[in-house]
């Protein structure tokens, strides 16, 4: 049988620590070559809604460990504006509804294993990079953390960065007052610490060890004016990189590392975040598709400061050398090594725990060779 | 509902007519932006048995005019000598069974339609190229096939072949006596035609007007210097897919419907290639013959005397001006393009006929947000 693990089964079975755990084994695998990947890869074309983009994304990736995973995104996108700052909604089949779904597969038969939603999952490998990055790079005295969003991912990087250092109090902004306040309410409750809802986000950034911009705007949502020494910076979201002016006060940024380059192609899609097909005309592309898409992507942040993580764990280089550098991690364009190390934990503990909808694998199976 | 559609389905609401209109259109797409795909991605991974390797490929493309589809395989590869000839050999979970699986999505809302068995589908796609190459390039009087190999592949090309052209006769060669004989007996029965079952492969080529190489050898099996004047030459599988050179040295004129666009934003990483592959553990040599260790698929083969989709729809060059010339086709790296025109196609009459197995859509969508 082919399971079909929904979030409320992951929710039950996946912790952060495990999460990280399965990560950062991933990440050496992709090192010593056992484990792959590829960059993502986004397909857009119009809907018949001239403010409708239809958008498919895939990342991919296995090991040599057992387990090969593709994630697979299946949205409607909108560019809206909420308040002054554009974001981008979405939605599959109705609006509150959205498709993420990762196929398992084993690398020793080929069998597919499961479909997992990747709501809950894709929360906790964000924010387990995130995590990942702090406890590299982060003071480790660090104590107060700044946050911008208060949506799931502020909830699952909470998680992660209280797994890897003793933080005491949260400074939180987001431009909805009612949700900042119940995230802080609901934060004081579940880690006990002070939290801050602020009501400018300048001010989650006073005395913050830890900035984390956690947010689904498509421009940067960070202001480098406000970011003070000593503080690691993590940003998720549409733009996926902090503000100029943020990138120019880092002193070391820690990339986790590169996707692996094609047979024979040593260019093809290096480094980059993202590659994205579409079905559109230039006229079409200039009014639909987002400034990240439409530049094909982007490289590492703070290129010329670039720590890598491989460099780190074995001692070959140093993240941040003293208590007031500014500091700034990600994860590089791995996405693809990500699904099958998390979602291959998840799958057998779901399958331990008896957890799934069971679907036959025949159905997936052919007798008929291509 | 989402449907589960099985070989058996597909086979029943699948014409090779429609496959060719379909197709047509998906190509005519391609050249005015309608439609768009990208190029097939391979993901090569060693499992525990030195001889195997597990490959996971998929393909993908969609249309403003509606759908949306992945193809994936995911099977364990290995090689096997039989009859003096080389053989890929594959199975997902084990021998004789394929994992070839089609996901259909709405270009509208997004939404999961279907996942069908690609095993009947991928051999009219395939074959409907064979079909597309011949109705615009092989002479209009074409009546005799030559055709070396006799399985699944080799009856859905007589299928397009008689589509387009008034054949009257078939010489075939596959290197087992029983298989070819029963081959030969099925297509005199099925068709009415002269069927002339060789006992060599040179004999297939005497007269024909159009040439079919139509087997899973990991090694080319078109001999050139016996194609004759005036021939339309077809080629699948083959080590590479493409045909030797000396047949290549004898084309008068190559039509390559197309290539795959580039990535948005950077028109440097267009490619022709066949497909891309990503490997783990890259130099653990497998010895294999068919997907060569480290190289890249085949991009277009004469790009000099070459002619695509978009010359033959704006009218530029209409192909074959001369019934001696020979001739030569093939897609190109637009696969992707092909799963959503044909699948959209099955999906609609395996709807209407009230066939598939249902799942709930429920279960492949979530309420959570990335």
């Amino acid at each position: 049988m082919t399971l079909i693990i929904n979030n409320d089964h992951v929710a039950e079975v996946l912790t952060m620590e495990e999460t990280m755990a399965a990560l950062e084994r991933s990440y050496a695998d992709l090192v010593t070559r056992e484990a792959v990947c590829r960059p993502r890869i986004d397909l857009q074309i119009p809907t018949s809604d001239e403010n409708k983009t239809y958008q498919w994304g895939t990342m991919e990736g296995g090991s040599m460990r057992g387990y090969f995973a593709i994630r697979m995104k299946s949205d409607v996108l909108t560019q809206e504006m909420r308040g002054d700052i554009p974001t981008e909604e979405k939605y599959c089949v109705r609006p509150g509804r959205w498709c993420g779904l990762i196929l398992l597969t084993s690398i020793e038969n080929g069998e597919p294993l499961a479909f997992l939603n990747d709501g809950i999952l894709q929360h906790m490998r964000v924010g387990a990079d995130s995590g990942i990055g702090v406890k590299y790079m982060a003071r480790e005295d660090s104590e107060v953390l700044g946050m911008l969003g208060s949506g799931g991912m502020s909830r699952s990087h909470m998680q992660s960065i209280t797994c890897v250092r003793d933080i005491k109090k949260l400074q939180v902004f987001s431009p909805t007052k009612a949700n900042r306040e119940a995230f802080a309410e609901e934060m004081r409750a579940t880690y006990g610490i002070e939290v801050v809802a602020c009501d400018a986000p300048e001010q989650v950034y006073r005395g913050a060890h830890i900035l984390a911009a956690v947010t689904d705007a498509t421009q940067p949502v960070t202001d480098g004016a406000y970011v003070e020494p000593g503080t690691h910076v993590v940003v998720i979201g549409g733009s996926g990189a902090p503000d100029d002016a943020t990138i120019a006060k880092i002193d070391v940024s820690l990339r986790f590392g590169n996707a692996p380059q094609p047979w024979g192609l040593d260019e093809f899609g290096k480094a980059k975040s993202r590659l994205t097909y579409a079905a559109m005309t230039e006229e079409i592309a200039e009014k639909r598709m987002s400034p990240d898409a439409k530049r094909g992507g982007r490289g590492a942040v703070a290129e010329d400061r670039v720590v890598w993580l491989p460099d780190i764990i074995e001692g070959r280089a140093r993240g941040r050398t003293s208590d007031d550098q500014i500091t700034y991690s990600e994860r590089g364009n791995l996405q693809g090594a990500q699904f099958y190390a998390v979602a291959g934990r998840a799958y057998e503990l779901a399958k331990e725990a008896g957890l799934g909808h069971e679907i036959p694998t025949d159905w997936l199976l052919q007798d008929i060779r291509d | 509902m989402t449907l589960f559609i099985n070989n058996d389905d597909v086979a029943k609401v699948l014409t090779m007519e429609d496959t060719i209109a379909a197709l047509e259109e998906s190509y005519r797409q391609m050249v005015t932006r309608e439609a768009v795909c990208r190029p097939r991605v391979d993901i090569q991974i060693p499992t525990s048995d030195p001889a195997k390797i597990y490959q996971w490929g998929t393909m993908e493309g969609g249309s403003t005019s509606r759908y949306f589809a992945i193809r994936m395989k995911s099977d364990v590869i290995y090689e096997q000598e039989y009859n003096g000839a080389v053989t890929q050999e594959k199975y997902c979970k084990e021998p004789g069974l394929f994992c070839g699986l089609i996901l259909l999505t709405s270009v509208e809302n997004g939404e999961p339609l279907a996942f069908i068995n690609d095993g009947v589908l991928q051999h009219m796609r395939v074959a409907g190229d064979g079909g597309i190459g011949v109705k615009y390039m092989s002479r209009e009087d074409s009546e005799v096939v030559g055709m070396l190999g006799s399985g699944g592949m080799s009856r859905t090309h007589m299928e397009a072949f008689m589509c387009v052209r008034d054949i009257k006769k078939l010489q075939v060669y596959s290197p087992t006596p029983a298989n070819r004989e029963k081959f030969g007996e099925e297509m005199r029965a099925k068709y009415g035609i002269e069927v002339v079952v060789c006992d060599n492969p040179r004999d297939i080529y005497r007269g024909a007007d159009i040439v079919a190489a139509l087997t899973d050898s990991a090694v080319g099996v078109l001999n050139g210097e016996w194609i004759e004047e005036g021939a339309h030459v077809v080629s699948v599988g083959g080590g590479s897919g493409k045909a030797d050179d000396a047949t290549l040295d004898k084309v008068d004129l190559y039509f390559r419907f197309g290539n795959a666009p580039g990535p948005w934003g950077l028109p440097e990483m267009a490619l022709e290639d066949e497909y891309i592959t990503y490997a783990a553990e890259p130099e653990s040599y497998s010895g294999f013959k068919m997907k060569r260790h480290g190289r890249r698929g085949h991009g277009a083969a004469l790009p000099e005397r070459m002619i695509t989709f978009k010359d033959i729809i704006e009218g530029s060059n209409r192909g074959r001006t001369d019934a001696s010339q020979i001739t030569y086709s093939e897609r190109g790296n637009l696969q992707g393009a092909q799963f959503w025109a044909v699948g959209g196609l099955v999906y609609e009459k395996v709807k209407a006929a009230g066939l598939g197995n249902e799942v709930p859509t429920e279960w492949f969508i979530q309420d959570i947000r990335d």
